[in-house]
């Protein structure tokens, strides 16, 4: 039977990452070509994996339940998507805390910490996150690093699938399709991984990639079970979304053993959903923050109707005076060149039997015209000069500016801190994914560059703050400096304005101004971390 | 020197209107494959428009028979949309805007109008035009290879073009045989002008139209050589493996934007100095008046050629290119400025104290006037550096580009076929249904393109296809909404062009030789003229514009008429 498995391993695998890089191919596309095989690997995997567990190995069971009453879940407001608020007739609920009538607790991931010693290849079929109504289904999952997650959506609405990996690859995909899916594979183990949508906040699922396949989630019973275990000493642990983890230890001797744990939450018991800290309920969460930067973050942005946005920048105000100036001038000279026009279409339309004024012209008019013209139209060139001189072709000399590097992918932008030695590429720099974080009132230096990865080309992409009014294009082979300076804290966003293929139009990242402690709260922070 | 017209010669059918030397004929073609290339374009641009207003929600009535590689049950995908976006801008651009300006006008009215029987070269003629259909069918056929059509935009920036699907090198190889078209028309339009003029007719005598398209055939032929270079290069980069706009091999990205934009700013003159050349003609025609200001018209249009070749660099102010380099282009682009308003205002001078007469060829000329004046103002805010910074890569430069391309090209020839097609076709087009078509027009045209600018104002980009993901650009859907409605009711607004156009063939009142009282060469002769044009050799004894000359007991003055026989 082994040898039959890594027989189908080695004939089919490459034939899969054959398929897989004759780009350019979209994921979704993929997924569904792929879709026939991945159900064959995973009936032969079906059947070896039963075949091996028949042949002696050990199996640990148990349930999970919690004492005392817990508190309701959140109630979900849909009502900024209709599509999604159609599906339900009835009030809906976060689904994290699931109590059956005999205490037992639904959805704990329970799987082996420690102790798997023999870990067989991953397998090839696909682990299906749907989803639908917009809710994640399932809600809790697990994986083997390796092993392929395809994401589905049956929804007729935007989802924008947001994985906030901290050991794998984050990404943040929109899907706005029904029907489509998308295969990402994680290659690193890590409990557990928060998927959110950027476009529904409600909805949550957690995936937990082990390097193994000894996992299980407590269903509808509130048992679980994880069977083909050696004889060895273990760990397994149990983790829940809202009361953290337990852990217990347990030994195998025998290869047909059935081990028995269980495990016992507290409804008193909640942990931090960050740090995993087990704390009281009543009492407030801990904040983990050394500083509590909450109310510079969520300073409200200013409300701009059908206009430009909102102006932040030291140098924004003096982009939009130049622009006032402009349209005041090129205003003036529209109505009086329209009015003039429409004066003249009505005043001499035909009159039978009358002639035109013969004349061919003025040498005069011309010359004003020209003139008049040409005064005004250098006079803006050395207005904008000045403006243009300090945004493009000047940096901030302060020896406190924070530099940042931002490489741009295909369709993502990695931001790089030099961290607290103030070198870049040393073991202490600070690297993010689509997250610019930067205080208020301190001159940032940005370079820019553009990056390939494994499978995505070095493309042209734009750096597009619209609230600072800075656009500077990334251009491949180069590195290009701009700089800003914010007026305000508060969240935006980070825009690419040149087309860069497929995903450009969902190429944004987001931007936190921070008090300048919060600042440096968030940078320590980070370097925790 | 032009030879005398030589009586009709009996020619097959294919001879005649197929494999045509005849100018007029060739004209026509070029006409004929451009308004459906228009109309084709245009049909591409209302999918792209759907999905801006409508994201994610299937395309009525014709959604289900997309293939599933363009929709997915009737949803543009955004593969198909970035398709979408590239092919109307190459379509308009290539195959619809210029062809039309400069191949069918330029052919069929510069023999005419400076009175020569045939172009130079006529079969170098023939030769442009029979680069046109195939270059199409190249172009199209990238929506049915693996991949779909080209997808980078009209602009092609590498390094993203060198990576795309085959449909890429379709766009390549079609726009190097178009743009081996236009060179080979150059060449034609320049000698012509150059040598089989009328006697009499000398260069301060010809017609605006001439005088411009005399200058943008010299733009073409300096300018599109070093586009048909850079597309070659890019074509050998993506076929055997040169680096020349890769900088992993030594390359230089921003290299194809010179070359690109060495072409394509000048381009954008190409699309607008025939355009000129035949309001200024319509206008002074249907104002009873000389065009004010003859010589400075043309001086105007030789500065805006010239400088044309020097503000490439306003388009690449964003892009990494030394900053230094900007501010030579910001100046240089405001001042191409000056020969434009020069322009404006001759037009205006030339309307003052006329004697309007209002035909659906005049109505689109002044809207020509007014909505190049809206074009022509929003360029100084781009022209501006800074305030280029937030508004580059925006919806504020399609406002902008629309202003200019449809208010202004697009107008223009409109005027044009109003205005000639009884001289093209011996018929006369339906006044009432020709007045319909340019309200409508007009009036949708505005509703699609005016709110874009606020749209940039906004800080919207442009070629995203979902409008709804950021958070600065979300509340603005209301306007994409208004822009898709009034996109539909321009595309509707076709619908009694094209039934003038074709109806007016079978049913139009036939014409006379001069409906117009038209002082140009053109009008002396029959409606159509003949195989050769003329009867006999015109002689030309004044300019053309000569209209209530006190001269004459009439309000007009033909070119040809000797003096002294006008009273």
């Amino acid at each position: 039977m082994k040898s039959k498995k890594d027989g189908i391993d080695e004939t089919k695998a490459p034939l899969h990452k054959s398929i897989k890089k004759s780009r350019p191919l979209s994921d979704f596309k993929i997924a569904k070509r792929a879709a026939p095989l991945c159900l064959f690997l995973f009936r032969s995997l079906l059947l070896s994996g039963m075949f091996s567990a028949s042949a002696g190995a050990a199996t640990l069971k148990g349930k999970v339940s919690l004492e005392g009453n817990p508190t309701a879940n959140p109630v979900i407001h849909m009502d900024a998507d209709p599509v999604c608020k159609a599906f339900y007739a009835e009030e809906v609920r976060v689904p994290s805390v699931l109590v059956n009538p005999d205490r037992t607790l639904q959805n704990v991931f329970v799987y082996i910490k420690s102790g798997v010693t023999h870990t067989p290849e991953a397998p090839k079929s696909p682990v299906v996150l749907d989803q639908k109504g917009c809710m994640y289904h399932p809600h809790i999952l697990g994986l083997q690093a390796g092993q392929p997650l395809s994401i589905v959506n049956s929804d007729s609405t935007l989802h924008n699938v947001h994985a906030l990996a901290k050991k794998n690859a984050e990404f943040n995909l929109g899907m706005p399709i029904q029907g489509m899916k998308l295969e990402k594979t994680f290659f690193n183990p890590e409990v557990m991984m928060k998927f959110k949508c950027d476009v529904h906040p409600w909805m949550g699922a957690y995936l937990g990639v082990l390097p193994h396949q000894f996992f299980s989630v407590t269903a509808e019973s509130g048992n679980f079970e994880i069977s083909g275990l050696a004889p060895g000493e273990y760990v397994v642990e149990a983790w829940h979304e809202v009361y953290g983890t337990k852990s217990e230890t347990f030994k195998v001797t025998h290869t047909d053993e059935t081990r028995e744990v269980n495990f016992n939450f507290s409804a008193s018991q909640i942990a931090d959903e960050a740090s995993g800290v087990s704390i009281k309920t009543g009492v407030p969460k801990p904040v983990r923050k050394s500083f509590d930067d909450s109310t510079a973050l969520n300073k409200p942005r200013k409300k701009t109707g059908w206009w430009l946005p909102e102006s932040i920048s030291t140098y924004s105000d003096k982009i939009d005076f130049l622009f006032y100036v402009i349209l005041w001038i090129t205003g003036i000279i529209f109505f009086g060149v329209q009015g003039a026009l429409i004066w003249f279409l009505i005043r001499y339309r035909r009159r039978p039997e009358a002639k035109g004024y013969f004349t061919h012209g003025n040498a005069r008019v011309e010359i004003i015209w020209t003139i008049i013209p040409a005064v005004i139209l250098i006079a803006l060139a050395f207005m904008g000069q000045k403006v243009w001189a300090e945004v493009k072709m000047t940096m901030p000399g302060a020896p406190d500016k924070i530099q940042i590097r931002i490489q741009a992918e295909q369709f993502a932008w990695n931001v790089q801190y030099p961290g607290a030695d103030g070198k870049f590429d040393t073991p202490d720099d600070i690297r993010n994914i689509n997250q610019l974080h930067i205080p208020v009132g301190k001159p940032v230096q940005v370079t820019l560059t553009s990056i390939e990865t494994a499978d995505k080309r070095a493309v042209i992409h734009s750096f597009f703050l619209p609230e600072f009014r800075l656009k500077q294009d990334v251009m491949p082979g180069m590195a290009i400096d701009v700089w800003f300076e914010a007026k305000r804290t508060g969240k935006y966003e980070i825009a690419c304005a040149e087309f860069c293929g497929l995903g450009h139009y969902r190429m944004r990242g987001f931007l936190s101004i921070h008090s300048p402690e919060g600042f440096d709260a968030w940078l320590a922070e980070q370097a925790a971390a | 020197m032009p030879t005398l017209a030589h009586p009709e010669k009996r020619l097959s059918f294919w001879k005649k209107y197929i494999f045509s030397t005849d100018h007029k004929i060739i004209g026509i073609q070029f006409l004929m494959t451009s308004l459906v290339m228009f109309l084709l374009g245009g049909l591409l641009a209302l999918l792209l428009r759907w999905q801006l207003a409508f994201p994610g929600k299937p395309v009525p009535f014709i959604g289900n028979l997309f293939p599933t590689s363009m929709m997915a049950g009737g949803i543009i995908l955004p593969e198909f949309y970035d398709s979408l976006f590239t092919m109307h801008a190459s379509l308009m651009i290539f195959f619809a805007i210029i062809p039309i300006l400069v191949g069918a006008f330029g052919n069929f009215l510069i023999p005419l109008q400076i009175g020569a029987p045939d172009m130079a070269f006529p079969r170098l003629n023939m030769a442009s035009y029979w680069l046109v259909p195939p270059a199409a069918v190249i172009i199209l056929a990238g929506f049915f290879l693996e991949g779909g059509a080209a997808a980078t935009g009209w602009t092609a920036y590498p390094p993203l073009s060198e990576f795309e699907p085959i449909g890429q090198n379709c766009w390549l190889i079609s726009v190097i045989l178009i743009g081996t078209s236009s060179i080979l028309g150059a060449v034609n339009y320049i000698t012509t002008i150059l040598n089989m003029r009328a006697p009499g007719m000398t260069l301060f005598r010809m017609p605006l139209p001439v005088w411009a398209l005399f200058i943008t055939a010299i733009i073409s032929l300096l300018a599109t050589p070093v586009l048909a270079s850079a597309l070659f290069l890019l074509l050998l980069d993506r076929t055997i493996g040169t680096h020349f706009f890769l900088p992993q091999g030594g390359g230089h990205a921003l290299l194809w934007q010179h070359m690109f934009w060495f072409y394509s700013h000048p381009a954008v003159y190409i699309m607008i100095l025939p355009g000129m050349g035949i309001v200024s003609e319509v206008i002074s025609v249907h104002s009873r008046k000389p065009i004010f200001g003859y010589h400075s018209m043309i001086y105007a249009i030789m500065a805006i050629a010239g400088l044309g070749f020097i503000v490439w660099g306003h388009h690449m102010f964003q892009s990494g290119m030394n900053p230094t380099v900007g501010t030579s282009f910001m100046i240089s682009t405001l001042v191409i400025a000056v020969p434009s308003a020069i322009k404006t205002f001759n037009w205006l001078g030339t309307l003052w104290r006329g004697n309007i007469r209002y035909t659906p060829a005049m109505l689109n000329a002044i809207a020509f006037v007014s909505m190049f004046v809206i074009g022509g103002l929003s360029g100084i805010f781009m022209a501006s550096t800074p305030v280029d910074i937030f508004i580059h890569d925006t919806y504020f430069i399609v406002a902008h580009i629309h202003y200019v391309l449809f208010g202004g090209s697009m107008f223009a020839v409109f005027a044009g076929i109003y205005y000639w097609y009884p001289k093209m076709f011996g018929r006369m087009m339906n006044k009432p249904l020709g007045i319909l078509h340019f309200i409508l027009t007009f009036i949708a045209f505005n509703g699609t393109f005016f709110p874009m600018h606020i749209l940039g104002l906004g800080g919207m980009m442009r070629r995203i296809y979902d409008t709804t993901q950021y958070a600065h650009i979300a509340h603005f859907q209301p306007i994409n909404v208004f822009i898709t409605i009034n996109a539909f009711v321009l595309g509707m607004g076709q619908i009694p062009f094209i039934l003038n156009f074709f109806g007016s063939l079978l049913w139009g009142k036939k014409a006379d030789r001069n409906p117009w009282e038209a002082n140009t060469l053109e009008w002396s002769t029959t409606s159509p003229p003949p195989h050769g044009n003329f009867e006999t050799v015109p002689q030309v004894y004044r300019g053309p514009y000569e209209y209530s000359s006190p001269e004459s007991k009439q309000d007009w003055l033909p070119q040809d008429k000797p003096a002294g026989h006008g009273a």
